[in-house]
């Protein structure tokens, strides 16, 4: 089940939020709790099974985590592996395989194994960085572990943020989980509610547009691309992918701030970026907090000696980013391109941006991004390559037009504009404003009245168009 | 706080408003127009569940059923329409000059339909060989091409639409093989393409995708003096003094292109309707049996009323499939009806389809009347 799904829109939600609303405090949790495995259920039936009992393991050896004085270490190793191995096994089993079976081949030797087709529970990326967090967080003392169950079932499943983020770590979410009902204002479920409309037409009104558009582009044969064509295509990606996970976010943060819960942040108008450094600081937030705790910090951080070193965990830390995304050579290979592109902000090019305009260094950097979305994008390296060499070839540009009707020529205006109408700092006060602050009597109405226009439009839309797939749902 | 809780709650009720309505059926919302499959209702058991096809199921039927979905849809379209120019109804798109157009129609002319569904060879073939016996009899027999909107307002489809020549078209293959192999056929194809500069008035309408009724009118009058060259009947009814004059209200056929829009408000129209006039003079007494396998573009011939005043008697196969006849309020399943004592009635045969159509020309009628005279 999407949040821009019908039945989410018209079926699910409403009778959450009125069950929620109209039950006392002590049944909210379980309300919570119900919607969520219901929620999971729905679009992974078997998978619920799998994620109820790692869970229930998980919660056991953080349980004993805190309270063993000898093996701590062992229960959280334990508690790494079957998290790890979770992953693991759903979601690189077959990457594995197959890449161990071509190297068997390349030396002539018959294969290593069989590959039997693994279905990828959704949101296992998520909701496993999350379980290795509360483990380690203990561990770590951080916090103590939570005297219910349940309350930490609720912290993994809750559904705003099951699927696809973003990845909280447990001890922001610690407090809310038990005692959030003194800051469950109005205020912040006029906010959430208005942030989830906002997020839900990111998603329909602008990324579902761009996405078929996109999709078009890139299925088409390399030898049929001309130059135009091929930046159009990642162009549109860019901003779809933009549009669709920060949409997502915005409908999960929104969500949440429904029923009371306040989740970190996942993206601060990326494009608008400087330097990659920056990118990453503004793109996929919780995703950048979690590798620089729970990888970048114990390999390191920048507390190493020789600065090779410090650089070889920055880009180590981004392979592991790009294949954390997906098992497959071009999500790797996204990696190591942003993970050089870092070294090369150590090495030079934050100085340099200073120095030079700043609408230059945002594009540049923009025009690095989209080639690594190019890189994100393909199925295969060389299939990529291939694009990407399209698109510096200045190849004839014969057909582009053709795949631009009005609606996509407008949808792609709205996209630029609402990527990069924040650069001012006035601008980015006045987003803050509108997304944060508690609402005047104007503020309301104003936020009701856009909401439900925005509601109702993107209902429109749902009925009538069944091309509607999310893009983070893979990971 | 109170003015914020009520602004909430209106919020609340307005997400709600779909499931009510879906449960209540609160408001009386105008029913949908054109083809679509509803979905059905899926059964839940454990096998559907775990596998999730109840679930792919069930959203797809929710999707379909969910409450104010018309009033929803339709305002979908009409924020498409406005704001773009954009429609959803299969293949009807707005093309240059305020016009609606078929990309099916484009399409088919510029070879971007794919393989046809018969082979042209063979059905060529068949097609002398019942022509040349059916002649023996006094019938005759043969194919006419007929333009289709695509091809004559090619120069009139949207600017994001690629009007290169992408291939071969069916209508390229099927006339080098009715060339080939000497088919009785008539392409209004070639006739319309010729005439387009010198036209007074243009052939399709703006909002149809059926020819206008004066070309109706000059075209039939065509068909009849070429039946008159190829055949024994050498003396047939003319259609004369065809003019035009502007109507206020569009006549069916002429719009219908914008019957399943399904816009929140009517289709606003950009340009004026017109209808025609024409003068039937006949030659002679003779009573002939006209037969037209045809798909709906000799609707005119028989709404306007060329084919009623040139033919004593009159059947047109659409899409040899449902057969309507000349003063007769009923309409017949072709293959329930004896095809050969039909043929045995007729004078003149022809089929006629538009380029669109030419995937499959005749529906099945070439190879059904073969086995009748070559069994």
């Amino acid at each position: 089940m999407v949040f821009s799904s019908v039945i989410f829109l018209c079926f699910f939600l409403p009778c959450v939020l009125f069950l929620y609303f109209l039950s006392a405090r002590k049944y909210k949790n379980s309300i919570l709790l119900v919607a969520s495995i219901f929620f999971y259920s729905w679009g992974g039936p078997k998978f619920i099974f799998v994620i109820l009992i790692t869970t229930a393991l998980d919660y056991i050896l953080a349980n004993q985590i805190y309270r063993a004085k000898k093996y701590k270490l062992l229960f959280l190793i334990i508690s790494l592996s079957l998290n790890v191995s979770l992953l693991f096994y759903f979601k690189y089993s077959n990457f594995f395989i197959d890449n161990v079976n071509a190297l068997f081949n390349w030396f002539g030797i018959s294969q290593f194994a069989s590959v039997a087709e693994i279905a990828l529970p959704i949101g296992i990326s998520f909701y496993t960085f999350e379980s290795i967090t509360y483990s380690v967080d203990v561990y770590r003392g951080q916090h103590k572990p939570l005297n219910s169950f349940f309350d930490y079932l609720l912290y993994i499943l809750f559904f705003p943020k099951l699927i696809a983020g973003p990845i909280i770590r447990y001890h922001e979410i610690e407090g809310q989980l038990t005692n959030r009902f003194d800051s469950d204002n109005i205020n912040n479920k006029i906010n959430g509610l208005f942030r989830f409309f906002i997020g839900l037409a990111k998603k329909v009104l602008i990324a579902n547009v761009l996405a078929e558009q996109a999709d078009k582009i890139f299925e088409l044969p390399i030898s049929d691309l001309d130059t135009l064509t091929a930046w159009s295509g990642a162009l549109l990606y860019t901003f779809q992918i933009y549009f669709d996970f920060s949409g997502y976010s915005d409908m999960a943060l929104g969500l949440a701030l429904v029923f009371g819960f306040k989740l970190s942040e996942n993206f601060n108008n990326p494009y608008i970026s400087k330097s990659i450094t920056e990118f990453w600081r503004r793109w996929h937030i919780t995703l950048g907090n979690w590798m620089k705790n729970y990888l970048y910090i114990p390999l390191g951080g920048n507390k190493v000696k020789s600065r090779s070193r410090l650089f070889f965990n920055l880009w180590l830390v981004f392979v592991c980013s790009g294949f954390w995304h997906g098992a497959n050579w071009t999500f790797i290979v996204w990696g190591v391109f942003h993970g050089l592109l870092l070294i090369m902000d150590r090495l030079f090019y934050l100085k340099l941006s200073q120095k030079i305009p700043s609408f230059i260094s945002v594009g540049i950097t923009f025009i690095l991004v989209v080639i690594g979305w190019v890189l994100f994008r393909s199925e295969t390296i060389s299939k990529a390559m291939s694009y990407l060499q399209t698109m510096f070839s200045f190849k004839d540009y014969g057909n582009f037009i053709y795949y631009f009707e009005p609606k996509v020529v407008f949808t792609i205006a709205y996209a630029f504009i609402f990527s990069f109408i924040w650069y001012t700092g006035k601008m980015q006060n006045l987003q803050n404003r509108i997304l944060f602050e508690a609402p005047g009597k104007s503020g309301v109405v104003l936020k009701t009245v856009i909401g439900a226009i925005l509601f109702v439009v993107c209902l429109g839309a749902l009925v009538s168009n069944n091309f509607n797939p999310f893009i983070y749902f893979r990971f | 706080m109170v003015f914020k809780k009520i602004a909430f709650g209106i919020s609340l009720i307005l997400m709600a408003l779909p499931l009510l309505e879906t449960e209540f059926k609160i408001f009386d919302a105008e029913g949908l127009k054109g083809a679509f499959y509803p979905k059905i209702k899926p059964v839940l058991n454990d096998s559907d569940w775990f596998s999730g096809d109840y679930q792919k199921q069930a959203e797809e039927y929710l999707t379909d059923t969910v409450g104010l979905r018309n009033v929803l849809l339709r305002l979908n379209n009409q924020i498409d329409y406005s704001l773009y120019e954009k429609l959803h109804a299969y293949d009807i798109v707005v093309g240059k000059e305020n016009s609606l157009q078929a990309t099916t129609h484009f399409d088919a002319y510029l070879g971007k339909s794919g393989a046809p569904r018969v082979a042209y060879d063979s059905m060529s073939y068949k097609l002398v060989r019942l022509q040349d016996t059916l002649k023996k009899l006094n019938k005759f027999l043969f194919f006419i091409v007929a333009p289709g909107k695509g091809s004559y307002d090619l120069e009139r489809a949207p600017y994001y639409y690629n009007t290169k020549k992408a291939g071969r078209s069916f209508y390229d293959e099927l006339t080098e093989n009715f060339d080939k192999q000497n088919v009785n056929y008539l392409d209004f194809n070639k006739i319309f393409l010729a005439r387009k500069k010198s036209a007074e008035r243009k052939e399709y309408t703006d909002y149809g995708i059926h020819w206008a009724r004066h070309t109706a009118a000059w075209t039939f009058d065509t068909i009849l003096r070429y039946i008159e060259s190829r055949s024994v009947y050498t003396a047939l009814p003319r259609i004369e003094n065809v003019s035009y004059f502007e109507i206020d209200t569009a006549l069916r056929m002429d719009v219908d292109l914008t019957s399943s829009l399904n816009l929140m408000f009517p289709y606003k129209f950009h340009h004026k309707f017109y209808d025609c006039r024409f003068g039937v003079r006949k030659v002679n007494d003779d009573k002939l049996n006209l037969m037209a396998i045809s798909d709906s573009y000799d609707g005119t011939f028989t709404s306007v009323g060329m084919a009623s005043h040139t033919f004593d008697t009159y059947s047109s196969w659409y899409y040899f499939k449902t057969v309507y006849r000349k003063n007769d309020p009923n309409s017949y399943q072709a293959n329930a009806l004896d095809l050969k004592e039909e043929i045995n009635k007729a004078n003149v045969i022809f089929i006629m389809a538009t380029i669109a159509n030419l995937d499959n020309p005749g529906w099945g009628f070439v190879d059904k009347a073969y086995a009748i005279y070559f069994p």
